[in-house]
């Protein structure tokens, strides 16, 4: 559109960005708490700060929790199965009475109480892919519309920027703020490219049913049951409508067991319960390989016959490893770590962006009485410093809020979720009522929320930080205590920074 | 500066909304083309071809911004869009349906 291809990819990757950043950047930080999404479970729930043993319960143990799901009138009972990130049995069921999660001890297999939060795995995690916005699916769609955007950002910004191997080796720290930013930006943006082009298509790629429905639609006449059949192997058959005893379970998990060559199964679902036609679906762990394979057994539940034995063609097999890159759902603590590292680099890539943006502009918007600096300077506030002290404040709320709390007829668990969202509106607001504070006011509230949070876990668990590193059974709540240290301590600074910097005569001239 | 606005506009509609439907098309295209030929089975070009998707996608949405005529973009768009959708549903009509 404009006269050169450069400076059409200039316009795009500028509009692109300021529009579309806040929300990038939201998905970006849910995205990289979520690479210890299970680590956060284990600091916010305190009662599953647990090990598992090395001998898994029997699966007999489970009947009479089958028998009570049956009962209840659930049509399908799920247990997924301990591992070293998540120490405890998750089993749930759909009952009458609406759904059921339990999270049961892996030594006694007990339940264990109801921890009242939605914690990592439960708010971090699908807020990363749904924003938890789950009417017509407007969540994914917008986080697809924010994947799109990113590749197009990737694109565009290499032609931008045409001398990636230079830009490599600029960081030009001496130099005057805006050099700077842009500097930062560059270099985060080459260091990570590969990285962010890969997350975010992969991303796409996890939920390409949402995103491109004609595409199964058309070939298989718009019946998903037989598309999810032929791609996923769903294995179904009809009620019986007659009641039969259910095998030993213990008998299909070692057939599980040796039909993957000694493998551990990852989880075990029962459909239609007490049931003559009922099944038993064991699905095969994929804790050390990348591919999320999707291995599964099915077994006539009265007999304990092996029914059907599902693994994905190549192509499917595929796409699960695409996936499998985007989840690391495998044990690896290296890559791990470069997974936070690089989704912190993505996050100071599209805030440095933003920055970069205002100040570029902030002296000819001053002069022409434009308002767009003083509205994206708020957006960008709250979409950056705001989300991180809204995270914060919901580790706090968790930390302080009794068990049985309610308001409004609002549980534990909700009220944590109002405490972050309420913060994330009053950022917004505080970030455009006082823009010339409020940098350093979010910097100042972070460092001190963050401590705060350590500090109450001390308090309420007794699993302060001379504790939990020395105990590996606390080390994820370690780790997250000395991560939260440390961020306290680069936002006291930045504050400190941004307190004594010298004064810029258009900012001034600007707020004045 | 109004006409110049709604053009803006009618590029980001041709851009976001057409290069969506003419990436969905392509690929129910490509999938259709792979599964008719016995290329593939069919939930194998499904995947395959939703994959690639993105990729039309990202291709149509860099080139709707780079293209400087806003009328060859509008007819190429609905061009591409009713050739490959026209040609994935006669496909599937020919080898009667699922």
């Amino acid at each position: 559109m404009e006269p050169t291809f450069r400076a059409s990819m200039n316009w795009l990757h500028t509009w692109t960005g300021v529009v579309l950043g806040g929300l990038l950047f939201a998905i970006f930080w849910m995205g990289t708490l979520s690479v210890f999404d299970r680590e956060i479970d284990r600091w916010m729930a305190p009662a599953t700060r647990l090990v598992v043993p090395d001998d898994s319960l029997p699966a007999e143990k489970f009947r009479p929790a089958i028998e009570a799901a049956a009962a209840a009138g659930a049509t399908m009972w799920t247990i997924v199965f301990p591992e070293e990130r998540q120490p405890v049995y998750r089993e749930n069921y759909r009952s009458k009475d609406g759904f059921v999660l339990r999270f049961l001890d892996p030594v006694t297999g007990a339940a264990l109480p109801d921890p009242g939060t939605l914690a990592g795995t439960r708010f971090i995690f699908p807020f990363h892919y749904s924003l938890n916005l789950r009417v017509w699916d407007i969540g994914y769609w917008l986080v697809g519309i924010a994947g799109m955007a990113m590749l197009v950002l990737c694109v565009s910004g290499v032609v931008i920027h045409r001398k990636i191997f230079t830009e490599f080796f600029t960081f030009r720290a001496e130099k005057k703020p805006r050099r700077l930013i842009l500097d930062l930006h560059n270099v985060t943006g080459v260091l990570g490219l590969p990285f962010h082009f890969m997350i975010s298509l992969s991303g796409l790629i996890i939920f390409f049913s949402i995103y491109f429905p004609s595409v199964w639609q058309l070939p298989f006449d718009g019946k998903r049951e037989l598309f999810n059949r032929e791609t996923w192997g769903n294995y179904s058959r009809p009620k019986a409508d007659q009641a039969a005893p259910l095998a030993s379970l213990d008998d299909m998990v070692a057939e599980a067991r040796r039909l993957w060559a000694g493998e551990e199964p990852f989880y075990m679902r029962v459909t239609n319960p007490g049931d003559a036609a009922a099944v038993v679906q064991i699905g095969r762990s994929y804790r050390d390989v990348v591919t999320m394979r999707v291995e599964t057994l099915f077994f006539d539940a009265p007999s304990g016959t092996l029914l059907s034995r599902f693994e994905t063609a190549p192509v499917v097999t595929a796409q699960r490893f695409i996936s499998g890159l985007h989840f690391i759902q495998f044990q690896h603590w290296t890559l791990r770590w470069i997974y936070f590292a690089l989704g912190l680099v993505g996050c100071v890539l599209i805030a440095t962006g933003y920055l970069f943006w205002l100040e570029s502009r902030r002296r000819k918007h001053t002069q022409l009485g434009l308002r767009g600096v003083s509205i994206v300077d708020g957006l960008t506030i709250g979409s950056v410093t705001g989300i991180i002290a809204a995270t914060l404040s919901f580790f706090v709320a968790n930390r302080l809020l009794p068990a049985d709390a309610t308001v409004l007829g609002a549980g534990r668990a909700s009220l944590e979720m109002w405490v972050f969202y309420l913060v994330w509106l009053a950022t917004f607001a505080h970030a455009w009522m006082r823009p010339h504070r409020a940098w350093i006011e979010q910097c100042w509230a972070i460092a001190a929320l963050a401590v705060a949070a350590v500090v109450l876990n001390g308090i309420t668990t007794g699993d302060h930080l001379g504790r939990s590193l020395l105990d590996s059974r606390l080390q994820a709540v370690g780790g997250m205590d000395l991560l939260l240290l440390i961020g306290a301590a680069v936002a006291a600074l930045t504050a400190l920074k941004l307190e004594y910097r010298k004064p810029d005569p258009v900012r001034a001239r600007q707020h004045a | 500066m109004r006409q110049q606005s709604l053009r803006i506009v009618l590029r980001l509609l041709a851009a976001i909304g057409g290069g969506y439907a003419v990436a969905a098309g392509l690929a129910a295209l490509t999938a259709v083309i792979l599964f008719v030929t016995g290329g593939l089975p069919r939930s194998e070009a499904v995947i395959l071809a939703s994959m690639l998707a993105f990729i039309f996608y990202l291709a149509l949405l860099l080139w709707a911004f780079a293209e400087r005529s806003l009328l060859r973009l509008c007819s190429m768009l609905v061009a591409a869009g009713v050739v490959s959708w026209g040609a994935a549903i006669g496909l599937m009509r020919l080898v009667g349906g699922s």
